[in-house]
């Protein structure tokens, strides 16, 4: 029995025929279809909450076997398996909505999600200093034209330098800039067409 | 001689450089950029006492970066009288609605089912912002409290996506985009954006292709956007920090051009 | 009932899946015979697995976390194709890999995908559930977990392919900096430079759905190309098209969408 319902044709097939149902939604406004499309969704939605139980048992089995063999940093996963339990419970007693709970939101993981996102900005900095080199004509173009669009649009000196700067920069983003993203765009587009087709009919897979 | 850097001695630079206009700040100029103008524009010819979506879809970590925007949207709609439904197409927007917007709206005397209501996160992306666009009640039949929305004054005439006359969305997760996709081109509503920094770029097409009615440039954007509603905020105060980081960037490229090239062409030399 | 203005985007969709079907057809007939340039970033997939065997050290992969839209996004399907490759060659080797997952509906996949390319690799017993490890639902949490396995772990390869958002420089940053050969890809233009400025190859954009027809060279993948070429052409004609009429001030959209 499980060995049919594994069959590669039936998933194959019950993949199919969400995907044509999504699809066909797309164009026409029926009722049974628009329907079936928002239950689809909210079957995917169910199992994205299961999927977070799914995630948080592995997790704690993962750290749990590491504190038990006190293998790796397995201080630190007991501070993760207390953190779990504490967030866990002050949700499930206060509810989402309640002040203490958004107070952890706000406070402790906003501002360490912060804090990471900021580094992004101080990474781009190392990465750009380690691998922007000036080898030849065109990338010589890209530096100058990337210059002026960052002091053009990005920072008001380009006003405080001349005013030609900043029109410079529109211009290039107004013109080259969306001519090159909607060519690319719509090249990707058709590029994953082509592939969901090949993944539909299940002849899309690994090496 | 400078030797190739240490990237910890860059990052450490970095971030002095990048704190100092925070502990002394200089003005600068502002001119406001023609995308955030129309968008500006398009809010205006919005009649005051409206009824318009905002979509709050940042992520507690683009926090940083968007709360001005949120204040300032918040003390806008609020100037205009809109009335002011709310979703999130991201998991935290319901969050952050309540620490940052929230209390704009009480403190302005807004009233819950009268002036504004949030309907939540609701989550599907794609699919999700198509079904709300075509009929809202097949998605969402109460609000983040629990409230029936057709127990709500302020969702009495609001149906689908036609009954709106703009949407407006802070976005750090391809909103614009999905909103262009399922309310723009069907419905012909007019989308304004307030997306990221690095957002914009990959918006800016859209907007320059009248797909989007306006969009902001991330902080400085707001910064503008501050600007033009006379409510500065901790955008303005971020432009200088925003400035001194992208000279930085430019500085730290050239310097490390001219230590390959100094470099090559003493293997030149000795070659 | 049909939405009107929607007869021409239809109308594309439909002509671009049957130039699509139509040169897979042709080459599998042997009508015509297209091939594929070399692209050295596909190629570099393999020399990554190859440099970690010859290291004796494990390969590392992750499908990004996409910006929170999980499975939504579209790039992660080819990124867990390209999973499966990196999978198939690592079991080959007989080194170990390790999936770093940011979402627990995407674990089961995920496991799927490398125990299947254990299958076709010959090596079924090369599998271990340990080499899938889920890390946090939340992106920086994630991304900091990805860099603390790479630290610890220290792979001689490192593969971000898939759906890549903010994260990308937490992730490839680290690993660059300890000289650890990275082959990255994603479809969103905002992480695309942070990977190029990073990591040593990219596959850019299209090139991600490309590899599974590069590596088996089977003639259906191949000749859907030739396809998706002839799709292309189609959309360049309507540019021009538009191009045209605009100068005489028509609006090709509002034409087409009218109809």
């Amino acid at each position: 029995m499980s060995g049919i319902i594994k069959s590669r044709e039936i998933v194959l097939g019950l993949t199919l025929l969400c995907a044509i149902i999504m699809a066909v939604n797309y164009y026409v406004s029926v009722q049974v279809i628009s329907t079936t499309a928002s239950t689809i969704v909210s079957w995917g939605v169910i199992i994205s909450a299961f999927s977070v139980i799914l995630g948080a048992i592995i997790t704690i089995r993962f750290h749990l076997g590491r504190i038990q063999k006190k293998r790796g940093d397995w201080l630190w996963s007991i501070w993760l398996i207390i953190s779990i339990i504490v967030v866990y419970t002050i949700g499930i007693t206060f509810t989402a909505t309640s002040y203490i709970y958004q107070w952890i939101i706000i406070n402790v993981l906003s501002g360490l999600s912060e804090t990471v996102y900021s580094l992004v900005g101080l990474f781009a900095i190392t990465a750009a200093y380690r691998s922007f080199r000036i080898r030849n004509t065109d990338a010589g173009i890209l530096f100058a034209v990337a210059t002026i669009v960052i002091i053009g649009q990005n920072i008001p000196i380009g006003e405080m330098i001349s005013p030609v700067i900043p029109a410079f920069a529109k211009w290039i983003l107004d013109y080259p800039n969306v001519a090159a993203n909607t060519a690319v765009v719509m090249a990707e587009l058709v590029v994953a067409t082509a592939y969901s087709i090949r993944l539909l009919i299940g002849r899309e897979r690994g090496a | 001689m400078v030797k190739e850097i240490d990237r910890r001695i860059i990052i450490g630079i970095s971030m002095i450089i990048i704190a100092i206009p925070y502990i002394f700040p200089f003005p600068l100029p502002m001119k406001i950029q023609q995308s955030t103008r129309d968008a500006w524009d398009n809010m205006e010819i919005v009649p005051d006492g409206s009824t318009i979506l905002f979509a709050i879809d940042v992520g507690l970590s683009s926090l940083a970066e968007m709360k001005g925007g949120l204040v300032v949207l918040g003390k806008y709609f609020i100037e205009r009288q809109f009335k002011i439904v709310i979703v999130s197409f991201y998991s935290d927007g319901p969050v952050i609605f309540s620490s940052y917007f929230e209390p704009i709206l009480n403190k302005a005397g807004y009233k819950l089912g009268e002036d504004w209501v949030n309907l939540g996160y609701i989550s599907g992306v794609g699919v999700a912002y198509q079904s709300i666009a075509t009929d809202i009640r097949s998605v969402v039949q109460t609000d983040y409290y629990g409230n029936q929305i057709d127990s709500l004054p302020i969702m009495k005439n609001i149906n689908d996506a036609s009954d709106f006359p703009i949407v407006v969305t802070i976005d750090a997760y391809n909103s614009v985009r999905d909103f262009i996709k399922y309310w723009g081109t069907p419905f012909g509503v007019p989308i304004v954006g307030f997306p990221t920094g690095t957002c914009y770029m990959v918006y800016y097409s859209d907007y320059a292709l009248g797909l989007c009615e306006g969009l902001t440039n991330g902080v400085k954007g707001i910064a503008e956007f501050e600007f033009i509603t006379n409510y500065p905020g901790t955008a303005t105060a971020g432009i200088g920090a925003i400035t001194v980081a992208n000279l930085l960037l430019i500085f730290f490229v050239l310097l490390g051009n001219i230590i390959y090239f100094r470099d090559r062409s003493k293997k030149v030399n000795k070659i | 009932m049909f939405k009107t203005y929607l007869t021409v985007p239809l109308l594309l969709l439909l002509s671009y899946i049957i130039a699509t079907l139509a040169g897979a057809e042709l080459t599998k007939r042997g009508r015509l015979k297209p091939t594929l340039r070399r692209l050295p970033a596909i190629d570099a997939i393999e020399e990554a697995v190859n440099r970690s065997t010859e290291m004796g050290r494990p390969v590392h992969y992750t499908v990004g976390f996409g910006g929170g839209r999980g499975v939504n996004e579209p790039g992660l399907i080819p990124g867990l194709g390209i999973l499966q490759n990196v999978a198939t060659l690592c079991a080959r080797n007989n080194i170990p890999l390790i999936h770093t997952c940011g979402f627990g509906e995407l674990m089961p996949i995920a496991d799927e995908a490398i125990r299947e390319g254990a299958v076709l690799s010959g090596n079924p017993e090369w599998y271990r559930p340990e080499y899938n490890r889920f890390i946090s639902q939340e992106v920086y949490s994630y991304a900091l977990g990805v860099v603390n396995i790479i630290e610890n772990e220290k792979p001689g390869a490192s593969f971000l392919i898939g759906n890549v958002w903010g994260e990308a420089l937490i992730i490839t940053e680290p690993a660059a900096a300890q000289g650890i050969m990275q082959v990255s890809g994603c479809r969103t233009f905002s992480a695309m430079p942070f990977l190029i400025a990073s990591c040593d190859y990219v596959l850019i954009l299209s090139e991600m759905y490309n590899v599974s027809a590069y590596y088996t060279k089977d003639e259906m993948l191949v000749g859907s190309y030739l396809g998706t070429d002839t799709a292309q052409l189609i959309t360049v004609i309507l540019l021009i098209l538009g191009f045209v009429l605009a100068l005489s001030g028509q609006d090709l959209f509002k034409i087409l969408t009218k109809w």
